[in-house]
């Protein structure tokens, strides 16, 4: 009965989702973008697979400080986090406001987890709580995390946040509690569901091709032949950490 | 009377039972903050998440480092043949297990889930320093352990030597991971250099010896048990070679930081305009933790007082603090360079100094391993031989001749 | 050696007193923890017969959690959110509206059990207005969205 249920839910929630991208895609089309079918989902019971390498690539082009601040407040709407801005606050996700020492130019660009391909996390979490999915994707199991920060030592990109406060109200998809630590998770629950990240619909919507979602895997992906072709910057690539958040335009 | 026994203290004097009063009283309210802190979570202490290791972290690394350093007393005498070392042996064994354990009940109790430090020993993560560190600190109480019971045993005396080398190297490498659980981090620069680990090794063997030598000095004049002046003096020789060692290595660390130019910055916080963490470095760490004692214990004035001595062990754990506290806060301050050549800002602290505002319940909860420490020893002189009888020259020296 | 035995003495009269007062006080403590009366599920029956749940549904849990999560394999059988589906109850503590809750149903054999539960820190025991929370409302055509997240942003979500 209640898979029943279920099915029927997620029936819904599909169409929906499916008319969502048929008009984000025909909005794509206008502006001479490339045709981008959400990836499909995997079918229950299928495991994640390393075949796939799931990468974004924000083209600082098209985003500003508002695109930035609403694909922040999806996060938290999606992920159920809230940030006021206090020093105890989580940020899954944030702004950066950059300034060219030598030029004074000035890019603003979107900063979460960028779920490196070699993560310093993953190297230094005593507990193997943090760990990285075939698909590329870092997470923190809360299970096992037992709130060392050693993680948040390591990360270069300061893209982990601790929980200072108890919490209570979490998302079904991504729960989260006091005294463990947490970060982007690139909307997995979406990725398995066959739909891009909350950030990722939210900046497209605002701004058409802001940011892309794909598989850095496959070269026929749409990703994988921009990033074929344009010049790409991997943040603090000196580190070796084959992140797989691209940003092009640095 | 010169032959070297071993003897438990009495235990009863009232000045006794005050002494563990005060560390009671002190172990009771850093409990009662650890509870606190889990109850209401870490945001009632100073921690961000910018500043993510404060001074639980300070106070336990510092103490994990003291306790490991001890060590080297307890072993002088078997792996070294110092036989002056002889009668401090079991106390130092004793010393530095009581140290770790302090430290190492902060650590544990300072997690975000302190209820599940024993998944830290089912889940091991073989590439991860903090892992292998756990195992090493549990490995080297083992090790020391042994130690002390073969030295009170002497049934299996053949054994001593080789355990006594074991736990030595041991040692070293509990304190070269600490150093190493900074190294590693590859984004951050205060920390980014291989010379963490003998700069710990290094610092280790410097507090160690401050702490034992204070610990004896106090406890014989205390009990009043003969203490001659030959132990004191080759414990401060050794302690003086251990500043000089350690003044080293931290100008050789700043100077490998100053070498590249990217890391210019950041050594110009920690020196110049790092507000508090610069006046620790100089004040603290420098003048009392490093100047000040090499006076004390080389400028022929002040060579054979005690006092001065005293006071110059007591300025070295001094700055071993004010050290930790600047290589922990100092080294989060400055924010992680994502984009270097870019000025960055953000809500979340991005090129911005941060600034550490520590609370009433961190502090008292992070003092919590000193008087662990302390009512570990002063109850392990009370039920076992730990302490000779008396260190009086003539004990520690066979050859001693009065004059 | 007599250090060691007295340490060995202190601790067992310890330990003897410790053990004395404790059933001292659950005896003098007014009642027990009461039985288990668990309120009737949803729906006809549990995904496998009562007594195989009773027994083995944390390792069935743990199990589909480690799949879930390491793996990625989804639509499994032992949901912790299909559990919250059938057995959430009313909460009482809360007044004004009705939630329903599953951590009454949990807390009710594992108070009896002395079992810890550590589900609930992080989440969520509410059954909330929909089950299927795989995102939040999201507006179809791109001027919504927009429009939505210009109010989000007015009410200073991100305030900066």
């Amino acid at each position: 009965m209640s898979d029943q249920a279920r099915a029927a839910g997620e029936g819904v929630s599909r169409r929906r989702l499916l008319t969502g991208a048929a008009t984000l895609a025909t909005t794509m089309i206008a502006a001479d973008l490339l045709l981008v079918a959400p990836a499909a989902a995997r079918a229950p019971g299928e495991a994640a697979s390393a075949k796939n390498r799931w990468g974004l690539l924000i083209d600082l082009a098209k985003v500003d400080a508002k695109v930035c601040d609403a694909c922040v407040a999806a996060c938290q709407k999606e992920n159920g986090w809230t940030s006021h801005g206090n020093t105890h606050d989580p940020q899954w996700m944030r702004r950066i406001d950059l300034k060219d020492n030598a030029s004074g130019r000035q890019v603003t660009l979107p900063m979460m987890c960028q779920h490196c391909a070699n993560p310093p996390c993953v190297d230094v979490c005593p507990t193997t709580a943090s760990f990285k999915r075939p698909d590329g994707i870092v997470l923190v199991d809360r299970h096992l995390c037992i709130g060392c920060r050693y993680c948040m030592m390591a990360c270069p990109y300061k893209a982990r946040s601790f929980v200072f406060h108890a919490v209570e109200g979490q998302m079904y998809h991504a729960p989260r509690g006091k005294g463990t630590v947490e970060a982007c998770t690139l909307c997995v629950h979406r990725i398995d569901a066959g739909r891009d990240p909350v950030c990722v619909e939210t900046a497209n919507a605002l701004k058409p091709g802001a940011m892309m979602f794909g598989d850095l895997n496959d070269k026929a992906s749409a990703i994988s032949r921009k990033v074929s072709q344009a010049a790409v910057t991997r943040v603090r690539r000196d580190l070796g950490l084959e992140p797989g958040v691209l940003y092009q335009g640095l | 009377m010169t032959e070297l026994t071993f003897r438990e203290i009495e235990g009863r004097s009232i000045s006794y039972w005050a002494w563990l009063g005060v560390l009671g009283v002190f172990a009771l309210a850093g409990m009662g903050s650890f509870a606190y802190i889990e109850f209401a979570g870490h945001g009632v202490t100073g921690m961000t998440n910018q500043f993510v290791w404060c001074l639980g972290h300070v106070i336990s690394i510092f103490m994990i480092l003291s306790g490991v350093g001890a060590f080297v007393i307890a072993a002088a005498g078997t792996v070294f043949n110092r036989s002056v070392y002889k009668p401090l042996a079991p106390l130092a064994g004793l010393i530095a297990v009581a140290l770790l354990m302090g430290g190492l009940a902060v650590t544990g109790f300072d997690l975000g889930r302190p209820d599940r430090l024993t998944l830290a020993m089912t889940n091991v993560n073989l590439t991860s320093t903090l892992s292998s560190n756990i195992m090493r600190y549990q490995g080297f109480i083992g090790l020391v352990l042994i130690y002390l019971w073969l030295l009170m045993d002497w049934r299996y005396a053949r054994w001593m030597k080789p355990v006594a080398i074991i736990a030595f190297l041991w040692s070293l490498s509990v304190s070269t991971g600490v150093g190493l659980e900074f190294a590693f981090l590859v984004a951050r620069e205060a920390y980014d250099a291989a010379v963490m680990a003998p700069l710990m090794v290094a610092s280790s063997f410097m507090y160690g010896t401050a702490v034992v030598l204070l610990v004896v000095s106090v406890a014989f004049r205390v009990l009043g048990r003969p203490l001659g002046e030959k132990i004191i003096n080759r414990l401060k020789r050794l302690l003086a070679l251990f500043v000089a060692v350690g003044a080293y290595m931290v100008f050789v660390h700043y100077l490998t930081m100053l070498y590249g130019a990217e890391h210019r910055d950041m050594v110009a916080f920690l020196l110049v305009h790092g507000g508090a963490v610069t006046l620790t470095f100089w004040i603290g760490q420098v003048l009392c933790g490093l100047v000040l004692p090499l006076i004390l214990f080389y400028a022929p004035a002040f060579s054979r007082s005690e006092p001065a001595i005293l006071t110059g062990a007591a300025l070295v754990l001094i700055g071993g603090l004010a050290h930790m506290y600047v290589v922990l806060i100092g080294g989060q301050a400055f924010p992680l360079d994502l984009f270097p050549g870019f000025a960055a800002s953000s809500s979340f602290g991005d090129g911005a100094i941060g600034s550490f505002q520590p609370t009433l319940v961190e502090m008292l909860f992070a003092a919590l391993s000193i008087p662990i420490a302390g009512i570990l020893v002063s109850l392990g002189i009370k039920f076992f031989r730990f302490l000779p009888e008396s260190l009086a020259d003539e004990v520690v020296d066979p050859h001693h001749k009065t004059a | 050696m007599r250090g060691l035995t007295s340490v060995i003495r202190v601790a067992a009269v310890t330990a003897v007193l410790a053990g004395l007062l404790g059933s001292i006080g659950s005896a003098l403590a007014d009642g027990r923890v009461p039985v288990p009366t668990l309120a009737k599920p949803k729906g006809e029956a549990c995904v496998l017969p009562k007594d195989q749940m009773r027994r083995e549904h944390p390792d069935l849990l743990k199990a589909q959690r480690e799949q879930t999560m390491r793996e990625g394999i989804r639509g499994g059988k032992f949901s912790i959110q299909d559990c919250i589906e059938c057995h959430a109850t009313p909460d009482p503590a809360v007044k004004d509206k009705v939630v329903h809750n599953v951590a009454q149903f949990c807390d009710e054999c594992h108070t009896y059990v002395g079992a810890q539960l550590d589900c609930w820190t992080c989440h969520n025991p509410e059954l909330d207005k929909k089950f299927d929370r795989l995102s939040w409302e999201q507006p179809e055509s791109p001027e919504a969205l927009k429009a939505m997240l210009a109010a989000e942003l007015r009410k200073g979500a991100n305030a900066q």
